[in-house]
């Protein structure tokens, strides 16, 4: 059958490059599923037995190879809460003058240049920073405070951005219209630009704290201790937390039962799926909403 | 004379867009502008409200006198400027709050107590009554403006200029987003507030120049050419590169 609408080779030979790449591409993709469903599944088969509301709800016993984690349960969540306290605000102020007030000029390249490099510099950088300027220079010692101030420098960067982000996808001609009808930055920012990317906002500020929450050396110079019998009263005290109690009953303490660290991680691991988990739903929700 | 320009000059940098306009529009009258794209006609639109000036790199020179005052002069607060020489756009920018939020957002800006709501309901229907969009949505302006249709949208960015009493109504292509049917409803809605307001409305459709205004002004390259009674201009131009433009020989 000679019609104009024959397959020839060329297009035989097309076809089957198309499927060798979509495969081929495919596979990759799923192979990044792996590592993530590895630790997972080890952490849920080594950790088996360990909890109970007892693992939640008591302090570790017996140099810390028997009993709970609540005391670094609590101190996670102070950490966290201090860190936001002082970032979202930080963050969200720079944001909105990068976005909505700067000029596009040397200054606010350089700004821009800075927030970028603060967002590669590594973790250990950042501790030794917060000990010398928050421990030490400020005097506020080893303290919430202190661990919590090093994890708001670090993920300042991540709150700008997010915030930068959000607040630029809001179309120019809202704006437009704000300041046409004589509407000063202000009145258009607060009544128009930040109720359209609360959204986008929040979801950077629950990406901010699943990072926190599992940042470790930030804060073992700062703030956070091997172990306390009892909780923090104040952001002046020091605390346990999360992170570093993994890390030493893993690396420091001997004799740990095998299942306590898988516990431990999971539980981390938990706490920061259920975060990124939250935010998605949050976005969505709030993206329904939407109109435009 | 509701807008007076004087030697009116305007550069985008080292770019000429406006050469010493001098343009006297008549109170409460519709005035289209007319001519080709690039011409100035935006540019002048833009400057009365001297929104313009946004941007840097604008500089102007001669004066803008909107009811004898002199906007372009030391002291005149913007933000009255912008109040009472109100603008719609191309693209209805309706602001994505509900309608009635809408309609009383720029009573809101300019005001330092809020209105009640019987006062605010008062302005909503008489507003939306006066844009003849009233009964289109009476029965939900709760709903996000946005929602609305592009005809609907633009009658609304008429609608909430209205409470903040402007003199003066530019609107820069009002209909060029709109399909047929949309556009001859907003054209009557223009016709139906002159008099009350004084309407300069940008325009690259001929019809709609010759069917919606009281006067028209021909710009061609930064100048004015011609400004004289609508019907006039398209029966017996004056100038030849009006005539060309308004037949369609090129533009």
């Amino acid at each position: 059958m000679t019609s104009s609408f024959t397959t020839t080779e060329l297009n035989r030979k097309n076809q089957r490059t198309e499927t060798l790449f979509k495969i081929l591409f495919g596979m990759v993709t799923v192979t990044l599923i792996i590592p993530v469903a590895v630790i997972l599944i080890t952490l849920v088969v080594k950790s088996d037995g360990i909890f109970s509301w007892a693992f939640f709800s008591e302090y570790p016993t017996n140099g810390m190879t028997e009993g709970g984690i609540f005391p670094a349960l609590v101190g996670t969540l102070w950490l966290v809460a201090v860190a936001l306290l002082a970032s979202v605000p930080l963050g969200v102020a720079a944001a909105i003058y990068l976005s909505e007030y700067a000029e596009d000029n040397w200054l606010t390249r350089i700004i821009n240049l800075a927030i970028i490099n603060l967002a590669g510099v590594p973790s250990i950088v950042h501790a030794l920073f917060g000990v010398g300027a928050f421990v030490l220079f400020f005097e506020f010692g080893t303290s919430i405070l202190a661990a919590s101030l090093t994890l708001a420098v670090m993920t300042l960067p991540v709150v700008i951005v997010a915030t930068r982000e959000s607040l630029q996808a809001v179309p120019q001609s809202f704006r437009e219209a704000c300041w046409n009808m004589g509407a000063t930055r202000w009145q258009t920012i607060w009544r128009i630009v930040l109720p359209n990317s609360i959204s986008g906002i929040l979801t950077g500020v629950i990406l901010e704290v699943s990072r926190t929450v599992g940042e470790t050396a930030p804060i073992m110079f700062t703030g956070a201790a091997f172990f306390l019998p009892f909780l923090p009263t104040s952001v002046y005290d020091q605390t346990m937390a999360m992170s570093l109690h993994l890390y030493v009953i893993s690396t420091q303490v001997p004799n740990v039962p095998d299942g306590l660290p898988y516990g431990v991680a999971l539980t981390l691991i938990g706490i920061v799926m259920i975060l990124n988990s939250a935010s998605m739903a949050f976005r969505t929700y709030l993206r329904g909403k939407k109109k435009w | 004379m509701a807008v007076e320009t004087k030697g009116l000059s305007l550069w985008y940098g080292s770019f000429q867009a406006l050469f010493d306009v001098d343009i006297s529009i008549r109170e409460g009258k519709v005035t289209s502008m007319i001519g080709p794209s690039g011409c100035g006609k935006s540019t002048f639109l833009r400057t009365v409200n001297r929104i313009n000036e946004r941007h840097s790199y604008v500089r102007t020179e001669g004066s803008v006198k909107v009811f004898g005052e002199d906007v372009m002069a030391e002291g005149v607060e913007l933000v009255q400027v912008r109040k009472q020489v109100g603008m719609v756009f191309q693209r209805p920018n309706a602001l994505p709050i509900s309608i009635r939020d809408n309609v009383l957002f720029g009573l809101g800006l300019h005001s330092k107590k809020k209105p009640s709501k019987s006062e605010g309901d008062d302005i909503v229907e008489k507003s939306l009554k006066r844009v003849l969009l009233w009964d289109n949505v009476k029965d939900k302006l709760g709903t996000v403006a946005t929602s609305l249709s592009l005809e609907e949208q633009q009658k609304l960015c008429i609608a909430r200029l209205l409470p903040m009493k402007p003199r003066v109504l530019l609107m820069d292509e009002p209909c060029s987003a709109l399909d047929p049917k949309a556009t001859a409803a907003v054209e009557d809605l223009i016709w139906e507030l002159r008099g009350e307001y004084t309407i300069l409305i940008v325009t690259h459709n001929m019809a709609q120049a010759r069917r919606a205004s009281d006067e028209c002004i021909f710009m061609l390259l930064g100048k004015v050419i011609e400004h004289t009674e609508t019907g006039e201009m398209f029966l017996t131009p004056q100038n030849q590169a009006t005539a060309d433009y308004i037949e369609g020989r090129y533009g």
